[in-house]
């Protein structure tokens, strides 16, 4: 679903905010290419070079120096360094060849770690088990017709819909009260909504076995607190990630409380930057705070909220350890993205779990529409 | 740092109701972290035993707590295993920002054909499972001979971590005022002295606030140093540790909670040294207007 | 105490990412065209000491006590044998093979794994290195050597040691206080639940509840009763899905265990709740005071392991808690277990000679506890605690310390005599099964599904 980016030949350029000349030769296309591929190649051909980067028992401070000298000195030489290059070209070559300069390196690093693996994908999702053989469409036709890879596209649609929603909506709340805090208490409380992004994946899934565990009679007392308090109002303990359809819940709230943090923290700067005067104007008219905040502040970080809640939607579109480490996807919990490493790395069945990968890329293609649609809106106006 | 200044009167109406929600919100979210925390001062066999809640009852029993999941826990080589995880974290967060925010810059401010295409796949291979591209690579690297080096292992976090730096980056700075950056093309810049002179010190907010997510996520990355790196004892970065304590069943309940505290600690220094820049500004408005 | 550290591995993975990850890897050699031909290196000139890495899964006290046999063996023979252990064994097995720098030699508690490497090209077979195979099948078990035969028709498994899991725990001071007999059949094991009912009390614990592995405990219940009950032939033909696998025999296996597993005030906690207790929690109820909150429980011994972190436990009370073997059904005994198989990527003559070393009765002694019982000709591996039962029916059981490693090691070495041991079935069928819907089924199954329905659903996703 993602075009091979360099290579690309025909296009009309899109109306320009800075006008630049149109008309490319295949020349031109050749030293875009080449200026893509320059920076990182010789980025990589130098960290190679060196035994002692590769060495794991050289020193390591040593090593780390040198990378990020190379990592920001030597890229940044090199972008330079190319960009002169560019500018001794004819006028009109230069202003066409230049942005692959910037773009290029990001580009071609792109193509070799996700895009050559994504179209890799696509191909195995038309092969047999072991990639051996071509079968169609069957992996596809397997998909969309058996029950529980159905119930798992049901259950991620739901926690696409669910997870986002309370995670922007929790960070924004969240960041808009907090604003109005003393700095002392802003910076406490937003630092303890920020703490579970801290936790290691390992980790968390302890923190989550103390709040979902289950001790029936006779096993002794309830170490999970939600049963410490369900069994505290007098009822029987239950085990929670079992109760369908509320163990999917329980898991979406995991994720919750892990992205929260994520959309706080860039919600609370962009409200930070709404500019005090138009607060204060609106007040001035006597707007209420509420008020204020839905004409004056939301808009103003609309994009932002946009850019948070498509971040945290792939994240969650993606998420699969916590029904993983949690439930394995029994007791009707499975999503599409924890089908998909089961299939492909659990079952051994490649194809399988290569159309469900598929089919991640391409649900989010009407994301990626949106989002290109906002950018180009937010161009026209600047 | 610029706090919104109201006059008084209008600050004060709902303040308390303001301070109580963000209390229980608070709370709520801290619960479980404050019983992971209480939990890796335990005996295993009162973990077991009970609820982390019931310490409130014996505060200051000192035969309830212990400081031996946290010694057990630095005796396993975590010292070598912290070195190995700065090693790798600090080049993959350095080298991926770089690239990123040139991209980012020409996708704001520069035309070429195709670009918007390019970008929207640029956003749409955040989307590309990592687990997808985990095989393909190691063949690759196995091939050329580069497995179980740290180039290899930041080379391949840049990769994974690029399309959303290029996202946010990019949404940061397209916007910018366009009138800062015709006025300076106006006075004869070029687009490297703009992007150099002009849009990093306006982005340091953007690239700060970024560096510190691209951290977190390598400083817990396990898959992508497992597998690039490998598991010989010199060269386990800390979460491969830690899942190698988690491996043993026994110490499950009681070391890994310990383990988790002893990994968190540099994200959140970092957290908190970078905390300034969360304040001023991430993405777009912050210079606008 | 006991072995069968792989076992708790294997299971309490899925409770770590790491599951992820073994399996990511195991993906990589999974298309199997990427190449290593570590192959026979088969070199020339004398057999001089062995200096090569050998990778397994254990780590700590067992990672230990491998260590410290092959000091011993080091020491002995002037060799510099290093042992690496990983909790993360199988992906970087995987790892290092696909990289082209497998390990000299490796054990894996995966038989299948066996002919994936064997078929890529990676290992050295038991003819190439001059082993006498009907030799090694009359010492160890020719069950257990066939497992390494793959596609050429040759030997890739080395049988090294096995775990047991054929084994049922239980309250000794109790037990003897009433004047319970130990069952030596399964209806004793019913009539015996049941008096301990009668007696006011509850007879079994259980706890299938694993995080993404839920229900494994339960498998092995189902595949000690099947193989007594239809035999060792239809174990194996169920586990290579040769009869089906909602087979009558199979229906009947679940049905035989429902008799115990839903007996009325059998089960502490009510049966439909065992999903719910986590399997290391499960022995905690056997150390309650005063009386114990059950007396049986059914589990691999690795289970020891957590007996000292039960909320319940004092200090030495493990000596009340013992191990009689799962008793017979229509007179058939059976020994199920899982156990660790070496393959050898360098074949070199000294690696060979190391192989034949380590399988040798002297040197499994050595292998088998910290003293080696005192009969040890090289002594024991020196780490206390540890016992590993034999590989080599030849084993003298004096070598164990502990009755109970003496009793363990004397069942399985006639189990492999008798060819009657068998592995876990889900160690051998196809991981979509093993370590997927046969979960799954006994998760639906203690919630109350029919025997035929669980065992149907499994059969329709066998790939």
């Amino acid at each position: 679903m993602t075009t091979p980016p360099v290579l690309e030949q025909e296009n009309p350029p899109p109306p320009a905010p800075i006008a630049q000349p149109q008309e490319d030769g295949f020349g031109v296309w050749i030293l875009r290419v080449l200026s893509a591929l320059v920076v990182p190649i010789v980025v990589i051909v130098f960290f190679f070079a060196f035994g002692f980067l590769k060495d794991e028992n050289a020193n390591k401070a040593v090593q780390v120096l040198v990378a990020v000298v190379v990592g920001i000195g030597g890229v940044w030489a090199m972008y330079w360094g190319m960009d002169r290059l560019v500018a001794m070209l004819p006028n009109r070559a230069e202003a066409s060849v230049r942005p692959f300069v910037f773009v290029g390196p990001a580009l071609a690093i792109l193509s070799f770690y996700l895009v050559y693996p994504a179209v890799n994908t696509t191909i195995i999702s038309f092969k047999d088990a072991r990639s051996a053989n071509w079968v169609g469409f069957d992996n596809y036709a397997r998909v969309f017709t058996e029950s529980e890879y159905l119930i798992s596209m049901r259950n991620s649609v739901i926690w696409v819909l669910v997870v986002p929603f309370f995670a922007v909506a929790i960070g924004l709340a969240f960041a808009t009260m907090a604003d109005k805090m003393s700095s002392r208490a802003e910076s406490v409380s937003k630092s303890l909504i920020f703490l579970p992004m801290a936790i290691s994946f390992v980790g968390a899934s302890v923190v989550w076995t103390f709040v979902y565990a289950f001790r029936p009679e006779g096993f002794g007392e309830q170490i999970g607190i939600l049963n410490a308090i369900w069994t505290n109002l007098g009822n029987d303990p239950i085990f929670w990630l079992s109760q369908q359809p509320w163990n999917n819940l329980m898991l979406m709230v995991i994720l919750v409380w892990l992205q929260t943090g994520f959309s706080m923290v860039i919600l609370s700067s962009a409200i930070k930057g709404v500019p005090d005067v138009l607060l204060e104007a609106a007040r001035i008219d006597g707007a209420t705070e509420w008020y204020a905040f839905w004409k004056v502040v939301f808009p103003s970080i609309f994009s932002t909220v946009v850019v948070v809640w498509t971040t945290v939607l792939i994240t969650v579109w993606k998420v699969f350890d916590i029904v993983w480490v949690m439930t394995g996807g029994q007791n009707g919990t499975q999503v599409v993205a924890q089908q998909m490493v089961q299939e492909f790395f659990s079952n051994r069945n490649n194809g399988v779990g290569a159309a469900l990968a598929v089919l991640l890329f391409i649900a989010v293609v009407p994301i990626l529409i949106l989002n290109v649609r906002r950018f180009q809106a937010e161009e026209a106006v600047r | 740092m610029s706090k919104v200044t109201t006059a008084p009167g209008v600050r004060q109406t709902g303040r308390l109701p303001i301070y109580l929600t963000v209390g229980l919100i608070t709370a709520l979210w801290s619960v479980p972290t404050v019983g992971l925390l209480i939990n890796s001062f335990r005996e295993p066999r009162t973990i077991r035993g009970s609820g982390w809640w019931t310490v409130f009852g014996s505060l200051f029993d000192s035969t309830a707590w212990t400081l031996g999941n946290y010694s057990r826990v630095l005796d396993e080589g975590f010292g070598n295993a912290f070195a190995n995880t700065l090693a790798v974290s600090i080049p993959s967060v350095v080298i991926p920002i770089t690239i990123a925010a040139f991209a980012a810059y020409a996708f704001a401010w520069m035309n070429f054909p195709g670009r918007n295409l390019l970008f929207a796949g640029v956003v749409g291979l955040m989307v590309v499972p990592l687990q997808m591209a985990l095989i393909p690579i190691l063949r690759i690297y196995t091939n050329i001979g580069v497995t179980g080096t740290y180039p290899a292992v930041w080379l391949a976090h840049a990769g994974f971590g690029l399309p959303l730096a290029v996202y946010l980056l990019r949404n940061y700075m397209g916007s910018l005022p366009s009138s800062i950056i015709e006025s300076a093309s106006i006075d004869g810049a070029d687009h490297f002295s703009i992007f150099r002179r002009l849009i990093i010190p306006l982005s340091v907010p953007v690239l700060a606030s970024f560096s510190i997510f691209q951290f977190l996520w390598v400083w817990n990355d396990y898959l992508v140093a497992l597998v690039f790196l490998g598991i010989e004892p010199q060269s386990r970065v800390l979460t491969v540790e830690l899942a190698d304590l988690a491996g043993r069943g026994e110490g499950a309940l009681n070391l890994l909670p310990a383990a988790a505290f002893v990994t968190m600690v540099l994200p959140l220094a970092v957290f908190f040294g970078l905390q300034r820049f969360f304040v001023r500004g991430m993405t777009a408005g912050s210079v606008k207007g | 105490m006991f072995v069968p550290k792989e076992e708790a591995l294997k299971k309490t993975k899925w409770i770590a990412v790491l599951a992820v990850l073994s399996i990511i890897v195991a993906a990589c050699g999974g298309d199997g065209d990427t190449t290593t031909t570590a192959g026979a290196a088969g070199g020339d000139g004398d057999t001089v000491a062995a200096d090569f890495t050998l990778f397994g899964a254990p780590t700590g006290v067992e990672g230990d006590a491998l260590a410290g046999f092959v000091d011993v063996y080091n020491t002995e023979t002037g060799s510099t044998i290093q042992y690496t252990g990983s909790d993360d064994f199988e992906s970087q097995l995987r790892i290092r093979v696909d990289g082209g720098d497998p390990p000299a030699m490796a054990f894996t508690p995966q038989p299948a794994a066996i002919c994936e490497f064997a078929d890529q090209g990676a290992l050295v077979s038991l003819e190439t290195m001059g082993f006498d195979i009907a030799a090694m099948e009359a010492d160890h078990s020719k069950y257990w050597m066939d497992l390494g035969v793959c596609s050429d028709g040759e030997h890739y498994g080395i049988p090294w040691f096995p775990n047991f899991k054929s084994i049922v725990f239980y309250h000794v001071p109790t037990f003897e206080e009433k004047g319970y007999e130990i069952p030596e059949t399964w209806d004793d094991m019913i009539a015996l639940s049941q008096q301990i009912v009668d007696d006011g009390m509850t007879p079994w614990c259980f706890g299938f509840e694993s995080g993404g592995g839920t229900g494994w405990p339960g498998t092995d219940w189902i595949e000690d009763i099947l193989v007594r009950q239809s035999g060792s032939d239809t174990y194996a033909k169920w586990v290579n899905h040769e009869i089906p696998f909602n087979d009558p025999a199979v229906v009947s296996a679940f049905d035989k265990f429902g008799e115990l597993f839903f007996g009325d005030g059998f089960v502490l906690g009510g049966a439909e709740n065992v999903v719910g207790i986590n399997f290391n929690d499960s022995p905690g109820p056997l150390f309650n005071d005063p009386t114990p909150g059950c007396l049986m429980l059914k589990q691999g011994s690795f289970i020891s392991n957590v007996f000292k972190d039960q909320p319940d436990y004092e200090d030495g009370e493990e000596s009340e808690i013992k191990t009689f073997a799962f008793p017979s059904i229509d007179g058939n005994v059976g020994a199920m277990g899982g156990g660790d198989t070496l393959i050898v990527f360098d074949g070199a003559p000294e690696n060979v000679q190391v192989v034949k070393d380590w399988i040798s009765p002297d040197w499994q002694c050595t292998l088998a506890s910290a003293s080696a019982g005192g009969v040890g000709k090289y002594g024991g591996h020196g780490v206390e605690g540890v016992e590993r039962l034999p590989g080599n029916k030849n084993v003298d059981p004096n070598c164990y310390e502990t009755e109970s490693g003496k009793a363990f090691a004397t069942s399985v070495t006639a189990a492999l005599a008798s060819n009657s041991f068998v592995f876990d079935a889900s160690d051998l069928m196809v991981t979509a099964v093993g370590s997927g819907t046969f979960w799954t089924a006994i998760i639906d199954w203690s919630q109350g599904a029919s025997s035929q329905d669980v065992t149907d659903a499994v059969e329709s996703t066998w790939p």
